[in-house]
């Protein structure tokens, strides 16, 4: 077991301490002092853009199988293990990632590793348990196409890049799923729930490091996943017939604090601001994916002239130190408010630091300079972007 | 207390209360509740009120109310004021939930001073131009449509107003009758000023005191409710919802009625999630949401699906019913579920609060629990005590409280039309 030096630098609340497991999986500690939460984010290599074509889907019907509770039959299910002693369990699968989380009171965090353990176990995955979650996905994408703002960011998002695994939604289809079998869930838990695919990150008052590398040590060290490559932004404009609405789309390369969705991060808060004042309502993501930083700007309205103009706005601006100071300001004080809450720290740190990047923090956003901040917003010229307009009725 | 202006203000110490926390009251009857948090990087400014009417369409009234005290006036036009909460450094937000219309904010200890000015003046302010309610009306049903796209939200409001306690859609109104809907609901006898995080409590409480004391609004007046919207969207998927009623906060079955819902509806060890999604397959998710009348509770219930049967009715009810939801097992870890997320709050704390999703990690947290208890009876050392009315509940009560509460449960079925667009009326 090799201990890292303290990441101390590169975060501005909590207390950072890493190791590095024998079996690779990379450990960070975030201590939070007086935290009444703790909670584990252990984030893997793996989602949509991993799939073959015929197959997508597969990973988000792991995360699901992996619920049915083929723990440690002394104790049940893991989920239950967990609401047991006041804690609670959750996953999400994305397009290069899948997490698992656990948070609970503070006095209860050994339970929370040990629970978050019994959920990374190889799941039995029968033939019964995948029609069973099949059914319950089908629902489970009805429910998310009900959502317009939600499928028209996520479209916007995936048509950013120029990869087109990146397209894929993070549900799968449910056309594809009579193609899922047992022998396809066994290859990619045995593929990519590995140590060198995995980062465990705990928050709260306490030092679980040790805990965690032991309670995963189960897991083979295995071989560390291709994420693939980034391919620029996929510029144009393209009709979607499953969404409504419209929106626009821009990637830039760099994850790291160098990348553009550190300032996009700021601009994001003046767009809004300018949203607000033309009664616009928008919604905007934005962070790092693809292996460079992504944008989405949506509006549910339709109106792409609208759009247009507010992003003209924004990219032929010329930022003042005032609205840098503002824009930093209230990033600033969003960050401070992730920094104190344990599922918000574990959760960053985990899945940034799979994705290339650090957990967000005051520092970065202190480093953008106005020159910075103008050029970042220049990206958001319109016909940079890749837009989409929905057809959907 | 001399505020500079010759009125005077007395801060009246409250009943026994823990001692983190400082309630005082003022002579206009408002309540301020101020709590130090020195390991809190922000503060969470929130002003609670009241609203005890059950009339629908003026509830419908009050929720419109909350964007338009958002909105410009004289002197604060729309964009200063956005603009000024911007840089005290957190969103401002207005609305209007279960039984408390609020404006908050979670602003870094320096801006303290310039939310509570912010909220004082919105507050103070004598008259909500006409101007301001056309934009409160535009923003209030761009938020209702997008709340709309969630397959409960429609059916559980159309539950409520079943249940003679639900918020109608209405049309836009004038600001005259808005202003006089502010004067009757937002009075100072009926908010709780609540600050917590890096403040020092003396100072806060006297500043606090001292912009607020002067809120002395006017009478109401005769006014008149809103018209109904008359198209209001569809569920996007069918759906089935219930309220389940039970005791107010107060009553000393409540703990044991929460921990029936809990049992019944929250988590993954719930019996929704048991019957419906690990046995039958039927259902990815459902709703539970706890809404608070004077004199009672309810725990409004909701499952969507893409198609609906007898099958899924049936089995809705069952997974309700005291038999199958309340096993000692499945009680125990609702005790433990519900009194850990009271206590240290959970993954939601960042959301726009509401009682029973709300933990306490957080100022705002805090904020929203110190004026929830106080509005709603109990009064604020209930923050630090409910969680153990909640481990003390015993589960023959839980069961005995539970299957009152759904022996006349009425499922309803709603949504099966076919999905259309709504355009502002």
């Amino acid at each position: 077991m090799v201990h890292l030096l303290a990441l101390a630098a590169a975060v501005s609340g909590p207390t950072a301490s890493a190791l590095v497991a024998q079996n690779f999986v990379e450990i960070l500690n975030y201590r939070i002092t007086g935290a009444k939460r703790f909670s584990i984010s252990v984030a893997f290599r793996a989602g949509s853009a991993f799939e073959a074509e015929q197959t997508h889907g597969a990973f988000h019907l792991l995360e699901h199988i992996l619920f049915l509770g083929e723990g440690d039959e002394r104790i049940g299910p893991a989920d239950w293990f967990a609401e047991r002693h006041g804690s609670s369990l959750s996953a999400t699968t994305y397009r290069e990632l899948m997490v698992l989380q656990v948070e609970g009171p503070s006095d209860q965090w050994r339970n929370g590793v040990k629970a978050i353990a019994m959920l990374l176990r190889k799941p039995n995955a029968s033939t019964e348990s995948i029609t069973r979650e099949v059914a319950v996905i089908r629902e489970e994408v009805a429910l998310q196409q009900a959502d317009r703002s939600r499928m028209l960011l996520d479209a916007t998002w995936s048509h950013a890049s120029a990869n087109p695994s990146f397209g894929r939604s993070t549900a799968g289809s449910t056309a594809r799923m009579e193609l899922m079998t047992r022998e396809l869930i066994h290859s990619l838990y045995d593929k990519h729930f590995v140590g060198s695919n995995c980062v465990a990150s705990f928050a709260g008052d306490a030092d679980a490091k040790d805990a965690l590398a032991a309670e995963l040590a189960f897991l083979p060290k295995g071989e560390r996943s291709q994420v693939p490559k980034f391919d620029g932004v996929k510029a144009g404009r393209t009709e979607v017939p499953s969404v409504s609405g419209v929106g626009a789309g821009f990637a830039a390369p760099g994850v790291d604090e160098k990348g553009r969705f550190v300032a996009w991060r700021l601009i994001s808060n003046l767009l809004y601001m300018m949203a607000k004042s033309e009664r616009m309502e928008v919604d905007i993501s934005f962070g790092p994916s693809a292996g460079g930083s992504v944008a989405a700007i949506t509006t549910l309205d339709g109106d792409e002239k609208k759009l247009r103009a507010l992003l003209l706005r924004i990219s032929s601006s010329s930022f003042t130190a005032a609205d840098l100071d503002l824009a930093k300001r209230s990033a600033k004080s969003r960050i401070q408010a992730d920094l104190r809450n344990p599922a918000r720290v574990a959760f960053l740190s985990s899945t940034f630091r799979l994705l290339g990047s650090s957990l967000p923090n005051a520092e970065q956003i202190d480093a953008v300079t106005l020159d910075a901040l103008n050029s970042a917003a220049a990206e958001l010229e319109p016909s940079k972007g890749a837009w989409i307009q929905g057809t959907k009725r | 207390m001399d505020t500079g202006d010759k009125e005077v203000i007395a801060l009246i110490p409250a009943l026994a209360v823990p001692s983190a926390i400082e309630l005082s009251r003022l002579e206009n009857g408002m309540t301020v509740a101020v709590e130090s948090l020195p390991m809190s990087a922000n503060v969470s400014v929130r002003l609670s009120c009241k609203v005890s009417e059950t009339d629908a369409r003026k509830r419908g009234a009050v929720e419109l109310l909350a964007f338009a005290m958002l909105q410009e006036s004289d002197p604060l036009d729309v964009i200063n004021l956005r603009r000024l909460a911007y840089v005290a450094g957190g969103e401002l937000r207005a609305g209007f939930d279960e039984n408390l219309l609020t404006l908050s904010v979670e602003t870094p200890p320096d801006r303290v001073e310039a939310a509570l000015t912010l909220f004082s003046r919105i507050v103070r302010r004598n008259e909500i131009t006409n101007a301001a309610a056309d934009l409160a009306y535009q923003s209030y049903w761009s938020r209702y449509l997008r709340e709309a796209e969630s397959p409960s939200f429609i059916p559980l409001r159309l539950e409520m107003d079943a249940a003679g306690f639900g918020t109608l859609t209405v049309l836009p109104m004038t600001g005259e009758q808005l202003t006089l809907a502010k004067r009757e609901y937002v009075r100072p006898e009926n908010c709780v000023l609540s600050i917590v995080g890096a403040i020092e409590s003396p100072s806060v409480s006297r500043r606090a005191a001292d912009l607020f004391g002067r809120f002395r609004p006017e009478r109401a007046g005769r006014w008149l409710p809103p018209q109904l919207a008359k198209n209001t969207p569809t569920p996007p998927l069918p759906s089935l919802a219930c309220a389940v009623p039970g005791p107010p906060p107060t009553h000393e079955n409540f703990a044991a009625w929460l921990v029936a819902a809990y049992a019944a509806g929250r988590g993954k060890s719930c019996s929704l999630y048991s019957v419906l999604r690990a046995e039958l397959a039927m259902i990815y998710r459902w709703d539970l949401k706890f809404a608070f009348a004077n004199d009672r509770s309810y725990a409004l219930i909701a499952i969507s699906r893409t198609q609906l049967s007898d099958l899924l009715s049936d089995a809705f009810r069952t997974a309700l019913s005291a038999e199958k939801a309340l096993s000692d097992e499945r009680v125990a870890a609702a005790k433990a579920l519900a009194r850990a997320e009271f206590e240290s709050g959970w993954l939601q704390d960042l959301d726009e609060p509401s009682a029973f999703t709300q933990g306490q990690t957080t100022p705002s947290g805090r904020a929203f629990w110190l004026a929830w208890w106080e509005l709603n009876g109990g009064g604020a050392r209930n923050v630090l005590q409910f969680g153990e009315r909640i481990a003390n509940v015993d589960a023959d009560k839980v069961r005995e409280v539970w299957a009152a509460s759904t022996r006349e449960l009425k499922i309803r079925q709603y949504g099966n039309e076919t999905r259309r667009a709504i355009a502002r009326p």
